[in-house]
Order: structure tokens, then C-alpha cells, then sequence
């Protein structure tokens, strides 16, 4: 095969891959290739010291129900969304209009017992007219995006529904503390930082809560329970009301609340590994004549 | 050298003498090396990206001219220099681009895109993903592509490169992306074989980077 021959093969081929990866594939990411990801602070339902407050809910009505939902909160970029394609949604007989809403909510009393919650809790439904719940048909899924604050290296998303959290498969979606994941239900959505250990909510527990804290669950991985006035922990009907405490505490592994402090001793050493890098490329590369174009 | 043609085509004797071969197979080496000293480059580039994205050391506009400033170096090391494209190649690059774009939509429709926000001015933000896209080109489809090809030939230079170009963007947006910037991988590796030279795959990918503004 000729250059041209092989030209045409590769253009024709990358076409196919991408249609089908883009079909077959469709993790959300970004749009095309690459880009330069730009980032506004992050926005707390309960704010830490020094940081911005004033996450709001967000929330899109249909009457037609042919189409498709996407609701984004307004940060820039949204901190939350979710993206429903048309006929995802089992909608009932008689349903006049469904609306979908993103709401930050205070976490729950049950945590995740596998790493700390980093950021806040977002709560996606969807309803009816009535404000009956809506959930999604038998086999389909929705995509959610969750971004945290700043600094974050590594996180998961889960999602607590039926009075438990669970781990989702989570991609990051090339915006720094961005994250993205396929799901077939909705509930209350997390970041979660892994391999804390523990929890980042530890207030002051009450007597109660430190007896209850004393059994262990955290120890033994099973989960974790916020222990001052909190909702009740498991599913039994009962009092909703949820966590006193403020999503301010809700942070990452440092349980700060405030920005992380950067790996300057990290940086530098990479930066002066792709200086020296770059010397021993000065001396194996000599300048040579350019290629065409 | 009319006997010389004559007995190559009977198969009596190879193409080159010993001392052809042992100098055919040094080129090779040496573009071999220099092939694997620009990956090295390359590599360190994009650990230095992913290492300011995760920390967040510095603002996107502020990390992505670092890291197409680096890009340029590796391609300046790897016998780059800058030249007038031809008015085709860019042309070619464009409706490359065009059609990618067009699509990427198509094939996910009708799901909506992700809303990634921007925080930046427009201009400011177009300086630098032009910067960044021509980067990669520059150092995929030029310099590694040509010491790759003189080592080992056009097809594994295609395979090297577009395997290369999904990878360096796993850091950013995980292994979700690869089979995508695969197949975009090999569209641009096309545009390099037809047209000579990285200004056509260029062209493409920055008219591809470009429509996230909108898209």
C-alpha cells in the first residue's frame, strides 16, 4: 500500500473508531479532544472560613415529555448536572409534567463508610406535577457530573439511595475536580475522597455518639454514622431531618475546610526533573533539517 | 548501475552492499534514539501538566501555556522549525476539523453535551488552545512522527503517534477518552501521510479544540 493508500485507510478508519466510540462508548467527557479547562472557585452550601457560599439548586420542568433533561447548577463550571436522554424517564400514565432538580442538601447522617465526602450532597430526582417521584425505566441510565473543590487528586462518586451509599464507576471529565459517571437511579450524589479511612465529618460527638462511635463501625469498614443531630441513620421511618452539622466541614482528607496546601516539593522536583530532561535532550537531539510543511 | 538494477531484480544480490546496510541500519538506530529521547521529552511535559492540573498550582490559561511552551521546546529539540504551511494542508486541516466536529455531534445525538463553563475571556482562551493543539501536532505528527517513520516506517509511525495522542490525554480525562482520541488519533495521522508535514493534522485539531467554546 502506497502512502496515499495508507493516508486514506488511517482517515477512513479513525472516522469509523470515532463514530463508534462516541456511539458505542458514550462515557460522558469532553466534547471533542482536548481543551484548556478554566475554573471558578468552588461554591459551598455551608461555606468553611474564607470560602465562597451560596450553592444553589437548579431545576428544568417539561410538559412535553418527548425530550431530553439537562440541568446544570450555575457555577461555572456547573458543579453539579445531570444529562437524561428522551424515554429514560418511567413516566406514569397521567403525568402532565416532570420536572428534574439538582438541590445541594446537608449530607446525610449515614456516611460513606469507604472515604470522606468532599464537597456537598447533591439531591437529583425527578417528579411529577404532584411531586411524586419519577425513576428511571428498567435498563436506562442518566449521566451525572459532580465537581468538588479544589485540590482534589483523586475522588469517586456515590450515590446515597435506600438508605445507603454506594460506590459508582466514575470517570474525570478534564476539568480539574470533575467527575462523571452513568447511573440507573437517582438519589443524593457525593464526592468521595477514598482511602480516608474515616469520615471528614468529626464534630464533637455527643455522649451517645461517642458510645456509638466506640462500637467500632468505622474500624470494622461498616458505616459510619454522623453522630450529633443528625437524621435517623437507617432507612426506618422516622424523623428526615437531616445533619446539623455544616457542609463546611465536609472537606478533603486534611478536614480543613480550607484550600489544600499545594505540593510545592512535588512540583519542583518534577519541574527540575523535565529541566533536566530537557538539558539531555538538548545534547541528543541536534538540530536537523525540518520536514516538509 | 543498469547491472546493479538488473541483478537486484534477479535476487542475486541485496539492494545495498554490507557497508549500505550497516549504514541503512545506523540511520535507523539513530532515528530510533532520537524517536525515544522526544518521548521521553514528551512524557515529561505531560507528567509536569498533569502534576500542575491536579494540584492546581496554577489557572487553566496559565497551565496550558506551560504546557504548549514545553510541547514547542520538545519540538524545537526534535529538529522542528518553524515554516510556512502550505495554503492546502491548512485548507485539508480545516475541513478535518469541520467534519470531526460535525461528527462528534451527529454520532452523539441526541444526548446533550456536558457543560464544562468557561472562565476565561474568549481571546485569551483561543491564544491558548491554538498554542496547545499546535503543540501536540508539532511534537506527535513532526518530530516524533519523522524520527519514528525513519526508524520504522510510515505504518508505525501512524500506530505510534495516534496510540501516543490518546495516552497523553488519559491523565486529564481518563481511559474513557482513548477510543476516541484514537480514531481522531489516525485521522490526523492520515493528514500527516497525505500531506507531508504536521500544518493539515494541525489545522484539525485546533478547529477541534476550538469548538468546546461552543459545543
Amino acid at each position: 500500500m502506497g502512502r496515499r493508500g495508507l493516508a486514506l485507510a488511517a482517515i477512513a478508519a479513525g472516522l469509523v473508531v470515532v463514530v463508534l466510540a462516541q456511539r458505542l462508548a458514550p462515557l460522558a467527557g469532553p466534547p471533542l479532544y482536548d481543551g484548556v479547562p478554566l475554573v471558578e472557585p468552588y461554591v459551598w452550601l455551608s461555606p468553611p472560613p474564607g470560602q465562597p457560599g451560596g450553592a444553589q439548586p437548579a431545576h428544568d420542568t417539561e410538559t412535553d415529555m418527548s425530550g431530553g433533561f439537562g440541568v446544570f447548577t450555575a457555577e461555572q463550571p456547573p458543579q453539579a448536572q445531570i444529562l437524561i436522554d428522551p424515554g429514560i424517564l418511567d413516566i406514569p400514565d397521567g403525568t402532565t409534567s416532570v420536572t428534574v432538580s439538582v438541590t445541594p442538601v446537608p449530607p446525610p447522617a449515614l456516611l460513606p463508610a469507604d472515604g470522606a465526602i468532599t464537597g456537598n450532597v447533591y439531591d437529583i430526582e425527578a417528579t411529577d406535577q404532584n411531586g411524586a417521584p419519577i425513576a428511571i425505566a428498567a435498563g436506562s441510565q442518566v449521566t451525572v457530573v459532580i465537581r468538588g473543590p479544589a485540590g482534589l487528586s483523586s475522588a469517586r462518586i456515590e450515590v446515597y439511595a435506600g438508605g445507603q451509599w454506594t460506590a459508582v464507576e466514575t470517570d474525570p471529565v478534564g476539568v480539574p475536580d470533575m467527575y462523571t459517571t452513568i447511573v440507573g437511579e437517582l438519589g443524593e450524589f457525593a464526592l468521595v475522597k477514598p482511602g480516608a479511612g474515616a469520615p471528614a465529618v468529626q464534630p464533637t460527638p455527643s455522649p451517645a455518639a461517642t458510645s456509638a462511635a466506640s462500637a467500632g463501625t468505622a474500624a470494622s469498614g461498616g458505616p459510619v454514622e454522623s453522630p450529633a443531630g443528625s437524621r435517623a441513620a437507617s432507612p426506618a421511618p422516622g424523623p428526615t431531618t437531616r445533619s446539623s452539622l455544616p457542609a463546611s466541614v465536609l472537606s478533603t482528607s486534611s478536614g480543613s475546610g480550607g484550600a489544600p496546601a499545594l505540593p510545592w516539593s512535588q512540583i519542583a522536583a518534577v519541574a527540575i526533573g523535565a529541566l533536566v530532561v530537557l538539558a539531555a535532550g538538548f545534547v541528543l537531539l541536534r538540530p536537523v533539517k525540518p520536514p516538509a510543511d | 548501475m543498469l547491472v546493479s538494477v538488473r541483478a537486484m531484480t534477479a535476487g542475486s544480490i541485496h539492494p545495498m552492499g554490507g557497508a549500505g546496510r550497516r549504514a541503512a541500519a545506523a540511520s535507523r538506530a539513530a532515528a530510533a534514539s532520537r524517536a525515544l529521547a522526544t518521548l521521553v521529552l514528551l512524557a515529561a511535559a505531560v507528567t509536569l501538566r498533569w502534576q500542575i492540573f491536579t494540584t492546581q498550582a496554577l489557572g487553566g490559561l496559565a497551565e496550558g501555556s506551560l504546557f504548549g511552551l514545553s510541547l514547542l521546546a520538545v519540538a524545537w529539540l526534535g529538529g522542528i522549525r518553524p515554516a510556512a504551511p502550505r495554503a492546502a494542508s491548512l485548507a485539508a486541516g480545516a475541513a478535518a476539523g469541520g467534519a470531526l466536529v460535525a461528527l462528534s455531534l451527529l454520532a452523539r445525538w441526541p444526548s446533550q453535551p456536558l457543560a464544562l463553563g468557561h472562565v476565561a475571556p474568549f481571546l485569551p482562551w483561543i491564544a491558548v488552545t491554538v498554542l496547545v493543539a499546535t503543540a501536540e501536532e508539532l511534537v506527535l505528527r513532526g518530530s516524533l512522527w519523522r524520527w519514528t517513520a525513519e526508524a520504522g516506517g510510515d505504518l508505525v509511525a501512524l500506530l505510534a503517534t495516534s496510540l501516543l495522542f490518546a495516552l497523553i490525554h488519559v491523565p486529564v480525562y481518563g481511559w474513557s477518552v482513548v477510543p476516541l482520541d484514537l480514531g481522531v488519533g489516525l485521522v490526523f495521522g492520515g493528514l500527516r501521510l497525505w500531506f507531508g508535514g504536521p500544518a493539515a493534522p494541525a489545522a484539525a485539531h485546533v478547529l477541534a479544540d476550538l469548538a468546546t467554546w461552543w459545543l
